[in-house]
């Protein structure tokens, strides 16, 4: 199996489209272009049909990820379904005969693991790549089925796979610890954005967002562009700007991005008599020119990996505001590229944002400096050069 | 070996803008202040003329334009795409070791340093009061000539700021060079405005004065609603006179002037002669100026610099330009511009104050310093 450019398989089970999604495309779109043979499996369901599409649109070769039924709003893991879906997996590898398998996990994993065990009897080499290692690492409680096994299951897979990737120092301490993993076999790749995309946006449509989001010359623009879950910290957010707004009226929050929180965070924002301050834009596609009309980049995150939402706004030269957690603190350089507080401390955030509400200067001096460093540590290149070098190791090492 | 610095003109093809004002009395200063620089006057052809003779000054220069046999506008365009090496400014005008784009944009160089004056952002920040064409014009390259500038020249702090925070240019690369009124911007006696005013039907000290471009960014509905709630509590006759050239989007301007109930008192004089306008500064009772956004905002000067007491916006650039010399309003009030206007009209003590004021601040801004600053930008450039 010595080609100089291996075939590669990249294996999600996400459903539902985020920064580790859009990781994904990025490294199937550039292997592809330094000439390996590209093969991607993934849900196919509502929430990555946007991704399907990019893909296709790449001539990236996508077929869909057979998953485990979910029943009843809980896992109903028999050894019957998993027995399947591994049986349909190993089908699929076999047709496909892949080099090397790249799982891109991203947390809660749903059933990645089924194509590890395809993977171990077919004798495919794999690598997984942990987009997020939680805090708390806790499986569905069930006493029914193989599923009450999954903690071990996952053991057991994650330390016969050849590499482990983290995107941060911090996932790879919580990775190693939770699952009994030696450390030296887990490598730290670090997230990467394709920096041109956010240098060069299209200022007409910097414009017309502009006018959609009634942004006159006097109102300051603070975006965040996360899904509207717990992690992300929009609970937070809207204490924040609470606070901020009601010595700066002329500050607007814009929440670019959706989830399951959405009605309650509107809910919660129309109590608080806010919608004027506060708006959701939804899920949006031009994210280089929704930070082109921002001034000032807030994420108010409980935990992380590696975000890509930070490193876009860097490379797209904000000010980044963030929770000193996991990867943000490997990508924002506190005082020099951003501001980074503890998580949930609200005072200090407002603190944060407040002071960098007038000082233009110092925003852009920071949001200069982070895009700098983005284009050093943080493109493409030097993610797939690192990805290259533990490829080659798993195959011909 | 003097450097050679080419500087484009193209402004001036056109009726004498507040941008052509600004060529025509840098380039004459420039070359005053440098008289060894090799200085090359140019324009990107807007026009099919072959030579044109440009009037900077006193000094006849002569521009030289190699002919075109495409549409001027097409030829236009593509200096400014990005082509080269297939298309530069130096096959039709030879190499020079400056290049001084005066209007936003620059065009293909292949060598030499690129500086850019940048007048404002307001085809970004108010596009609904730009046409869509120049809109998409500015949009597309106006990002690529800042970045490719080797410096900015920006006309006002607030430009600075604007450009720092909306196209995140870096500010070490943007020099602050403000703009100044001509020196024939002085107050003036009752008796020698009275021929002037005479010729437009207005008296001496009894009239309020706009000047500018008759556009929707000048925000004169909203001078229209003021002007009729003064009306309204100020009994004595004081017309509103408005003068400059028409612009763009005003027909329904023009209607609302049809309907005001002192239609009789507004008097739209149209274009102006720039040796004209000193004598209707000087000959107002206030000049008011409830503009939306400004890069600079010359007429607000060249009314302090008359001794005229002047009421205009409290955003962007302009109050940087009158500092105290002014009353500054919100321009979206429009009561606020009325009772700014009665406050002026009634107080002669408060005109008095103003107009100290403005012509101590009026010294500031001179066309010299303009074109020392600028030389120094070159020199520094040019390293």
């Amino acid at each position: 199996m010595s080609r100089i450019a291996p075939k590669i398989l990249f294996l999600t089970d996400s459903t539902e489209h985020g920064g580790a999604e859009d990781h994904l495309r990025v490294l199937a779109s550039e292997f592809q272009k330094r000439g390996h043979d590209v093969h991607v499996l993934l849900p196919d369901v509502n929430g990555m049909t946007a991704l399907v599409s990019q893909l296709k649109q790449q001539c990236i070769k996508a077929a869909p990820l057979p998953l485990i039924p979910i029943h009843a709003g809980a896992i109903r893991q028999t050894r019957k379904a998993v027995s399947l879906n591994v049986l349909r997996l190993y089908r699929c590898f076999r047709k496909t005969k892949p080099d090397l398998i790249h799982f891109v996990m991203s947390w809660p994993t749903r059933d990645s693991w089924c194509g590890m065990v395809a993977a171990l009897l077919l004798g495919i080499p794999y690598v997984v790549d942990f987009q997020l290692v939680p805090p708390s690492i806790q499986c569905p409680a069930t006493t029914r089925g193989l599923l009450k096994h999954l903690p071990r299951i996952l053991r057991y897979v994650f330390n016969r796979a050849n590499r482990l990737i983290c995107v941060s120092e911090g996932n790879k301490e919580r990775l190693a610890a939770f699952f009994g993993i030696e450390k030296h076999s887990i490598d730290v790749v670090h997230n990467c954005i394709d920096c041109a995309r956010y240098q060069y946006p299209d200022f007409e449509k910097v414009c017309q967002l502009r006018k959609e989001f009634r942004l006159s010359p006097d109102r300051i623009a603070i975006t965040t562009v996360a899904r509207l879950n717990i992690q992300k910290g929009h609970r937070d957010l809207i204490e924040v700007a609470k606070s901020v707004t009601s010595t700066n009226p002329e500050v607007v929050f814009i929440l670019a991005g959706d989830g399951e929180l959405r009605r309650e965070l509107e809910l919660v924002t129309s109590e608080a008599e806010l919608t004027k301050n506060i708006i959701f834009a939804g899920y949006r596609n031009e994210i280089p020119e929704i930070l082109a009309m921002t001034d000032i980049f807030f994420l108010p995150t409980q935990f992380e990996g590696l975000p890509h939402a930070v490193l876009e706004a860097m490379a797209a030269a904000r000010c980044v505001v963030a929770s000193r957690v996991d990867g943000v603190c490997e990508a924002v350089t506190d005082g020099e590229t951003g501001i980074l507080v503890d998580p949930g401390n609200i005072n200090h955030l407002t603190e944060a944002l407040t002071s960098l509400i007038r000082n233009i200067q110092f925003r852009e001096e920071m949001g200069q400096s982070g895009r700098r460093r983005v284009q050093q540590f943080f493109g493409i290149d030097r993610m797939v050069v690192n990805l290259e070098r533990i490829y080659a190791r798993v195959l011909y090492a | 070996m003097p450097p050679r610095i080419a500087i484009d003109v193209s402004p001036l093809l056109d009726l004498t803008t507040g941008i052509g004002y600004y060529i025509a009395n840098l380039a004459s200063r420039l070359t005053g202040l440098k008289p060894e620089f090799q200085w090359n006057f140019f324009a990107v052809p807007r026009r099919t003329a072959k030579e044109i003779n440009v009037r900077i000054g006193t000094e006849e220069f002569k521009t030289v334009i190699k002919p075109w046999h495409l549409p001027a506008r097409v030829t236009s365009l593509l200096f400014q795409a990005p082509l080269r090496p297939f298309l530069a400014v130096e096959d039709f005008l030879g190499e020079s070791d400056l290049f001084h784009w005066t209007n936003f944009l620059c065009c293909s160089q292949r060598t030499g340093k690129k500086i850019v004056t940048v007048h404002d952002i307001s085809f970004f920040l108010f596009p609904e009061y730009h046409p869509w064409k120049r809109r998409i014009l500015f949009n597309t390259f106006f990002p690529r000539s800042l970045e490719q500038a080797d410096h900015i020249i920006a006309v006002s702090q607030n430009t600075k700021q604007d450009l720092v925070r909306y196209f995140h240019v870096p500010p070490g690369n943007i020099t602050v060079v403000p703009l100044a009124a001509d020196n024939t911007f002085t107050p003036m006696c009752r008796e020698a405005a009275a021929a002037t005013l005479m010729r437009y039907g207005i008296n001496y000290g009894q009239y309020l004065l706009y000047v500018g471009t008759l556009e929707p960014r000048k925000n004169l509905k909203r001078l229209l609603q003021a002007y009729h709630l003064f009306r309204d509590s100020h009994s004595e006759c004081v017309p509103m006179v408005l003068a400059g050239a028409n612009g763009w989007l005003n027909h329904s301007l023009f209607d609302e002037i049809d309907r005001s109930p002192w239609k009789s008192e507004i008097k739209i004089l149209g274009y102006i002669p720039k040796a004209e306008l000193p004598a209707l500064y000087a000959g107002a009772i206030a000049f008011v100026y409830p503009s939306i956004y400004e890069g600079f905002g010359l007429p607000p000067l060249e009314a302090i610099s008359c001794g005229t007491a002047v009421i205009t916006s409290n955003n962007s650039s302009l109050p940087e330009v009158v500092g105290d010399a002014a009353l500054l309003i919100e321009p979206e009030a429009s009561d606020d511009i009325a009772s700014a206007m009665l406050k002026i009209v009634t107080d002669v003590s408060l005109r008095g104050t103003l107009r100290q004021r403005g012509l101590e601040r009026a010294k500031i801004f001179d066309w010299r310093i303009t074109a020392e600053r600028t030389l120094d930008v070159y020199t520094k450039t040019l390293g």
